[in-house]
């Protein structure tokens, strides 16, 4: 039985996989020696000019960085 | 191809004339981590990408960093422009103005030229796209390291907005990485 | 004058920017219609923005992206690197 993959790569796991994005609920959801980053939800927005003053639409990308003084 | 837009992404309006910042700011513009590398490296990589998410956001990433190759040149450019002979050779700057004069040329703060020995493309989509999220890391840290640096605000605002798209670049190749290992783990199954 | 072509130009940008932000998610996530109706949004305005400016103060693009009335004012100054 071919996978397609127009949108669903994963295998019929798909959309439990995704919803356990972050964390390894069976030990066999994410595999060893491979590197998964979360998939990000569109939850809200900035507005267009706080966003780019922001540097990012998404608040949840903010990763403010705090200038060293030594 | 490619259309240019006659504007730059963020603004960059720096009063002050600053030849140390600008020895500083140059390695974003031809060094290792910078915006040049990161452009080339996407836009190379993205011909071999086995999946239509990640041809696209390659591109579009790669196309990205070409507009803040342009912030960083002119970053390089209004800070040395008024710059005074005396500024320039106090703060180390008259080596590469013996080379260029007031011009912009793709170095490091130290005088090595750009080369394409910055980059990779391996063809192997996995392999990239760690050299994304590993490139997008390092022009991060290259940020924090121009922000600790930098005093005047006109120099750390851009500096800030490009430190920021760098994370949400990382987000977006782990995301492609994520896709390109379900295509790969997909084809596996007949 | 100026000061109101850095206006237009501030609010095109802030624009632009919603755009190729959901553009990035959307090559992500090209089924998401959310992130889709918004970036339509976002690019209507922004041609209607972009119309208004130019109008005033000539092409943001060329290579036919543009149209540049009554003389070629794409040369113009002032150039990106030069003033907002």
């Amino acid at each position: 039985m071919e996978f397609g993959y127009r949108g669903q790569y994963a295998s019929q796991h798909a959309s439990q996989q995704m919803n356990m994005d972050f964390y390894s609920a069976k030990g066999g959801e994410h595999e060893l020696a491979q590197a998964y980053i979360p998939f990000q939800r569109y939850v809200t927005s900035f507005p267009p000019k706080e966003a780019l003053r922001m540097g990012t639409m998404f608040p949840e990308l903010v990763r403010p960085y705090h200038k060293s003084k030594v | 191809m490619w259309i240019y837009e006659k504007k730059l992404q963020y603004p960059v309006r720096i009063k002050k004339p600053d030849a140390r910042m600008a020895k500083c700011v140059i390695t974003q513009y031809g060094g290792p981590d910078g915006e040049l590398a990161a452009s080339l490296r996407y836009l190379a990589q993205r011909y071999h990408m086995p999946i239509p998410e990640a041809k696209a956001i390659l591109n579009d990433i790669g196309t990205e960093e070409l507009a803040h190759f342009e912030m960083v040149g002119s970053m390089v450019y209004q800070l040395i422009k008024d710059a005074t002979i005396e500024e320039i050779k106090k703060e180390g700057f008259a080596p590469y103005f013996a080379d260029h004069d007031r011009a912009v040329f793709p170095s490091t703060g130290t005088g090595v030229p750009f080369t394409a020995a910055y980059i990779q493309s391996k063809g192997d989509p996995v392999a990239d796209l760690h050299d994304d999220l590993a490139a997008e890391q390092k022009a991060r840290a290259t940020y924090e390291r121009l922000i600790d640096l930098a005093d005047d605000p006109d120099v750390i605002e851009p500096l800030k907005f490009l430190r920021q798209r760098e994370i949400v670049h990382f987000q977006r190749f782990g995301e492609a990485l994520r896709k390109v290992q379900e295509y790969i783990d997909s084809k596996k199954y007949y | 004058m100026m000061d109101l072509r850095c206006k237009m130009l501030d609010d095109i940008r802030a624009i632009e920017f919603m755009a190729v932000e959901l553009n990035l998610f959307l090559d992500i996530n090209p089924h998401d219609h959310r992130a889709l109706n918004e970036y339509n949004d976002y690019t209507r305005q922004l041609h209607e923005l972009k119309y208004q400016f130019e109008q005033q103060f000539g092409p943001l693009t060329n290579f036919g992206y543009s149209y540049s009335l009554h003389h070629w004012r794409w040369i113009d100054r002032p150039w990106p690197w030069e003033s907002c």
